[in-house]
């Protein structure tokens, strides 16, 4: 399942190169998982750091994010998040089978 | 605790007025320690509601889990994009600011 999951990620980073040099230029790094598993795909950071990312903010928080935006109006939906704190900006994109996050 | 937050409105009115004028759909400004809605724009349901699934439920998780992946870090701002709208949502010491556009 993760050879699919990985197979297609590569596809859409390789249609969007320009845009992920970009991201990738100003941000301290990138944690992309899968939303199956909350297994972590791809990363540019040491596997510690990922992981603890993917544990809280992916498969925790995001899943009580999308659920509260649910409860405040059922026709809406949760398209994207930003976490600002003293050092970092988690941005968080949750997206069907990804959820990316970058950190600047 | 209702009158710091009117002395910081009309401190900061010239502010609070650009905030709102633009496209803000409304706010709701909430005391921390009552648990209650101190000034909003909205009606009674929606502000209760943001107080409880965004103030209450969101604000305190994202803050342990700001600091379960770095003890010395914390929370500063939130913005969640939704198809319809925009939370902001600010956690201070004593009250918190949701502002919908």
């Amino acid at each position: 399942m993760s050879k699919i999951y990985l197979k297609a990620m590569e596809d859409v980073v390789q249609r969007n190169t320009d845009n992920t040099n970009r991201i990738t230029e100003q941000a301290q790094g990138f944690v992309v998982s899968e939303n199956a598993g909350d297994s972590l795909l791809h990363t540019s950071f040491d596997l510690t750091t990922a992981q603890s990312i993917v544990k809280h903010l992916h498969a925790s928080f995001l899943k009580l994010a999308q659920s509260c935006v649910r409860d405040l109006d059922t026709d809406d939906k949760l398209c994207f998040l930003r976490v600002k704190t003293r050092k970092h900006e988690f941005l968080v994109s949750p997206e069907e089978a990804f959820t990316v996050t970058v950190v600047l | 605790m209702n009158r710091i937050l009117e002395k910081v409105i009309h401190q900061n009115g010239t502010i609070v007025d650009r905030i709102l004028s633009e496209h803000t759909i409304g706010y709701v400004v909430s005391d921390n320690t009552a648990n209650a809605v101190a000034e909003t724009s909205f009606d009674n349901t929606s502000a209760q509601a943001i107080l409880k699934h965004l103030h209450g439920l969101l604000v305190s998780t994202c803050q342990s889990v700001v600091r379960d992946i770095d003890p010395s870090n914390k929370l500063c701002f939130m913005r969640l994009g939704t198809r319809k709208f925009e939370y902001l949502v600010a956690p201070e010491e004593y009250f918190t600011i949701t502002v919908v556009q």
